[in-house]
């Protein structure tokens, strides 16, 4: 899988379905951030564009590429969208990542990191007993000495 | 010349028979490989770092440090961005689409050293550029206002047909998405908040760093582990023989060297800087290729294109500070004050009253590129042996990285948090079959458009005309009626 220009999930019998709710979803977003930009204040002073122009415009341009998936669809099945997204494990794997990052700034980055490559390694498989106990606590141990010593950027700690 | 030439030799002959200069030097390139290479860290963080260090040392052997700091560090990105789709510096993020795709076709090796090689070739380019045309090319600078950035910056915007894939529809909705996210922060022209939610982290706009970590890398793992859960391995990584090293560089040579021209442009072109130059050059590069194209020799063209223009904008980018004390980029803009340390005003006298120190340079720079890629290379195939670790242990470690790679860059636990939610909404955006790049493109480019856009007009009572009664702008924009032009019969052409 790359972020270049494929996207996840498997192609079925059915297409277009992604591209018409990719166009619907795209008008929706257009509305919202128009009715966003609306809110920046104008200056009454103002000898140049409106700050809100810009993103007016762009607002307002999305139109034309929505307007075109919904008349032309490419082959993309909906059914790929809800493959792509509906794993138990991706929302598992996205909730541990949530807790991680939030956690960051409260939690000593040794321990937090700990706990993370534990779940996660499990969530990706890992199942050897001396995996799941050695690495994540030396994956912890060796970023953070990297990043703390190598680089002087002082991460999170618990000082005792 | 005549002056130049013989302080050029004078200053060879002393760097070569100088060993310490070599030692500061090789230390250089090492910092910024392990600088560059690790996201969230920049080359312009560790040339800062290593500043005060020169308080001690010669002229010479602070700028072997420095520029071998600076040269390794531009260049080091592309080798996170290859192996793991993880961009060490935004300038990086154009080599990971081609560089990444070689790797996950087994061919990592031939990535890195071809990454290095052109990465190599275009700050020899540069250098040599800075050498025979600093001040002409500085008087062309001086010529960029506002209403060039603009046209500049809609000329680059052209990349997205090349980075948007097989739908052009899907990338312009990326791109958008990606420019108006740009808007976000302090309004640049009067100060009005703008989209920011009340969130003071916002003022400076998207943090550009923790974006692009979060969308190449994290999406990324988010793709893996909804994908096959990360138990398996990437494909066995073949060799890239040395014998075969020239055939990519001789059939791309003139693609480099017009990469390396793009790089050194836009590296004089203050306030610009790697990540625009190696945009323009894929964007040059992807012009009159098919879209559709996904062979080998294409992505080589691809990291070709990419590297030789981020790095040749090294050389670029000391044109302005050589020639009139303007910093180039945010790297050079430190190197102005490793020069006042040495008690070294750069400015406009600079390279006629100090010429044997331009000579010194000159030599230093060129030296810094071969040694970054003469040390590169003999790493080549340790490197990619990080690709056989399974991905169920790989990829925590890139989490890990790029959470603690995130907070690095601002030192602030917002982009942490910032971090994981631009990953996760990047992976709802792609799994909608929205591709990554163009929305990439258009927070870079965006912010730079609209700025300059607005200065444009402000400075010149709102009228539009002058964006094509000015020369360079008038060019630049028939430049992008042309390649827009390209672009839509590139992909109106049936595929086959």
């Amino acid at each position: 899988m790359s972020t270049g220009a494929t996207s996840p999930g498997p192609t079925g019998s059915r297409g277009g379905g992604a591209d018409r709710l990719l166009g619907a979803l795209t008008l929706l977003l257009a509305a919202g951030l128009w009715a966003l930009a609306d809110t920046i204040p104008a200056s009454a002073f103002s000898q140049s564009l409106e700050p809100g122009f810009f993103p007016k415009l762009v607002a307002a341009l999305l139109l034309i590429p929505a307007v075109g998936l919904l008349v032309r669809p490419g082959p993309r099945p909906l059914a790929a969208v809800g493959t792509a997204l509906g794993s138990l494990r991706l929302l598992a794997f996205a909730a541990l990542l949530a807790a991680y990052a939030l956690a960051f700034p409260l939690v000593d980055f040794r321990l937090s990191t700990w706990i993370f490559c534990l779940g996660a390694l499990a969530l990706a498989g890992g199942r050897r007993p001396l995996e799941l106990a050695l690495f994540p606590p030396l994956t912890a141990l060796v970023v953070d000495t990297i990043f703390r010593h190598g680089f002087s950027v002082q991460l999170p700690q618990w000082t005792f | 010349m005549d002056v130049l030439n013989l302080d050029l030799g004078t200053a060879l002959g002393a760097f070569a028979g100088s060993p310490a200069v070599w030692g500061w030097l090789l230390l250089g390139v090492v910092l910024g490989l392990l600088f560059g290479a690790m996201p969230g860290l920049t080359a312009t963080a560790g040339v800062a770092i290593a500043t005060p260090l020169t308080f001690g040392l010669g002229f010479d052997a602070s700028m072997a440090l420095l520029l071998g700091l600076y040269c390794a560090g531009y260049f080091a990105g592309s080798i996170p961005a290859i192996l793991l789709n993880l961009p060490g510096a935004p300038g990086n993020a154009a080599t990971a689409l081609d560089g990444n795709a070689l790797a996950r076709m087994g061919e990592a090796e031939r990535a890195l050293v071809l990454a290095t090689l052109a990465s190599m070739i275009g700050g020899v380019v540069s250098t040599l550029i800075l050498l025979f045309a600093a001040p002409l090319l500085a008087r062309f600078a001086l010529q960029f206002t506002a209403v060039e950035y603009a046209s500049l910056g809609l000329f680059g915007l052209t990349c997205i047909a090349a980075v948007s894939g097989r739908s052009l529809g899907r990338g312009m909705i990326a791109a958008l998405i990606g420019l108006y996210l740009g808007t976000v922060g302090s309004d640049p022209v009067e100060g009005t908040d703008r989209l920011t939610f009340g969130i003071p982290d916002l003022l400076g706009g998207i943090p550009l760093i923790p974006a692009l970590i979060a969308l190449f890398a994290l999406t990324e793992v988010l793709s893996q582990i909804a994908g096959h859960g990360g138990g398996d391995l990437l494909p066995v990584q073949r060799r890239f023989p040395v014998s075969r090293w020239l055939t990519p560089l001789r059939r791309e040579g003139w693609l480099i060297g017009r990469s390396s021209l793009v790089g050194t442009l836009v590296g004089i072109l203050p306030g610009t800087g790697p990540t625009i130059a190696s945009w323009l050059a894929y964007g040059d590069m992807a012009r009159g290729r098919r879209s559709d194209d996904e062979s080998l020799e294409r992505r080589e063209a691809g990291v070709l294109a990419c590297e030789s223009a981020n790095n040749a904008v090294t050389g670029g980018a000391m044109v302005p500070l050589l020639t009139f004390g303007i910093p180039g980029d945010t790297v050079t803009a430190v190197l102005v004050g490793a020069l006042l340390i040495q008690g070294i005003d750069p400015g406009p006298f600079f390279i006629t009253q100090q010429g044997p120190l331009f000579a010194q340079i000159l030599v230093i720079l060129l030296a810094a590129n071969l040694l970054m890629a003469v040390v590169t290379l003999a790493l080549r195939r340790r490197l990619p042996a990080l690709l056989s670790v399974p991905m169920r242990l790989l990829l925590p470690v890139v989490v890990v990285l790029c959470i603690a790679g995130s907070y690095a860059a601002g030192g602030s636990n917002f982009d942490v948090a910032f971090t994981a939610v631009a990953g996760l909404i990047g992976y709802v955006l792609l799994s909608l079959g929205l591709p990554i790049p163009p929305l990439v493109l258009g927070l870079v480019l965006g912010p730079i458009v609209e700025r300059n856009l607005r200065d444009a007009l402000t400075v010149h009572a709102m009228d539009w005309s002058v964006f094509v009664t000015r020369p360079i702008s008038a060019l630049l924009l028939l430049a992008t009626a042309a390649a827009l032009l390209l672009a839509w019969r590139r992909l109106s052409r049936p595929a086959g």
